[in-house]
């Protein structure tokens, strides 16, 4: 399991989260540089399956660290970091879609990372596609619980704090986003078994 | 049909299963779920689908975020020229949230919280009276020397050219924060940099060069840190 939200390959992992934040507090423009750099990874799937437009998602990650930055004194640390720049991402994502007046389609911004060694089978390949194509029937609040969960190894009540809705709504959230994907899936998910 | 207890301890604990599978549980819960899949066949193929799903979106990937952080930089550095003290800026949602909130226009919203903290504008006005000393007493030896003079400032009038000839005005700089006093006037007058405002949170300065010193040449020199031209509203 991956878990990108606290990633030890962060800039900034050596120092302690506390004394991180001090320096964005204090207008450390090389601190805010390795933030920048290790969210734009970060963000550029969670923000994606929101939005899923190239341009959209420059534009919601750019509008997210501006407001890290104008708010970093504001930050209470009551979460943590990575939570805390993900809720505003969230909030910036469903924003940037009520603008969008024609529906969000899932073009080639979202892709699986191909395996080049021969296990990599077409039958995989295959099951991938049917994955994505499932993904895509899911309403955004379910793709962004099953995302924190799966791609960003979140515990529940993270993603509670995320997306400001009780710990329940999370839980029930990914129960219906489970059962979409099993059934978008079919007979398909007992041949990976 | 009524579930019986059995059935709704199974919902619970199927309900944890996608945090079992990350590895987010607490202890307690882990071993709830743990126990529980022990015994229960369809629990434990659930976990195993759910482990298959899970590597198969971690293999998901979006196209890196093309950005540039040099222009992000300098909107940063924008932002801070133009909120000083970004912490005293409430956010619109913020002041939505106030039920209180009866001024509508955002200079006004500035001007109340201003004045709704009378410890702070009395500092403020501490502050400024004791920067003002400081400029007087010691004229030699002060960076405002190199603000630019009354003289020096350019004026435009609506039919006038905007674009002034010889001076590049439009210039955000940062310099090396360990430099003295007299090694910033050295720098600034080699250089024949006027300090427009500053310095922001972030120790920049809007300053103004002449035309014929080149962006290059200021970004080549060790001590100044950051020389990005304003780009126009």
């Amino acid at each position: 399991m991956s878990d990108r939200a606290v990633s030890p390959n962060s800039a900034y992992a050596e120092q302690s989260e506390a004394a991180f934040i001090k320096r964005l507090v204090d207008r450390d423009m090389q601190a805010f540089e390795c933030l920048y750099e290790d969210y734009r990874k970060k963000l550029s799937y969670f923000i994606a399956n929101m939005v899923n437009k190239p341009q959209l998602v420059e534009e919601v990650f750019n509008d997210t660290m501006m407001v890290v930055w104008q708010k970093i004194g504001d930050f209470a640390g009551a979460s943590k970091l990575s939570t805390w720049i993900f809720a505003i991402a969230y909030r910036k994502a469903i924003r940037a879609r009520s603008k969008i007046d024609e529906p969000i389609s899932n073009d080639t911004y979202i892709h699986s990372i191909e395996d080049n060694d021969t296990e990599d089978t077409l039958e995989k390949s295959r099951l991938r596609q049917i994955l994505n194509k499932a993904m895509e029937t899911l309403s955004y609040e379910h793709r962004a619980v099953i995302n924190l969960t799966y791609y960003e190894g979140l515990h529940y009540r993270d993603i509670a704090a995320i997306m400001e809705c009780p710990i329940d709504t999370v839980k029930t959230r990914m129960f219906h986003a489970r059962r979409q994907l099993k059934k978008s899936l079919g007979g398909n998910i007992a041949d990976w078994l | 049909m009524t579930k019986s207890l059995s059935d709704l301890c199974d919902i619970h604990i199927e309900s944890l299963i996608p945090w079992y599978v990350t590895n987010q549980l607490c202890e307690d819960e882990l071993v709830k779920v743990q126990h529980h899949i022990d015994d229960c066949a369809d629990c434990a193929k659930i976990v195993e689908e759910e482990r298959k799903i899970a590597i198969f979106i971690q293999e998901r990937e979006a196209n890196k975020i093309p950005s540039d952080w040099k222009i992000f930089q300098q909107q940063l550095l924008n932002f801070d020229l133009e909120h000083p003290n970004p912490m005293t800026v409430q956010s619109d949602s913020e002041i939505k949230k106030s039920p209180h909130n009866i001024i509508r226009f955002p200079i006004l919203r500035k001007t109340k919280i201003f004045i709704s903290k009378p410890k702070t504008l009395g500092f403020i006005i501490t502050a400024q009276a004791a920067a003002l000393f400081a400029i007087i007493l010691t004229p030699d030896t002060n960076v405002f020397n190199n603000i630019a003079n009354e003289d020096d400032q350019i004026y435009n009038t609506l039919s006038s050219d905007q674009t002034e000839p010889n001076q590049n005005i439009n210039i955000v700089m940062q310099f090396d924060p360990s430099l003295t006093i007299e090694e910033l006037n050295t720098l600034l007058n080699n250089n024949k940099i006027k300090i427009i405002s500053g310095p922001t949170s972030t120790n920049a300065y809007r300053v103004k060069v002449p035309n014929d010193i080149t962006l290059e040449t200021l970004r080549s020199h060790e001590n100044i840190l950051i020389a990005e031209p304003i780009s126009a509203e």
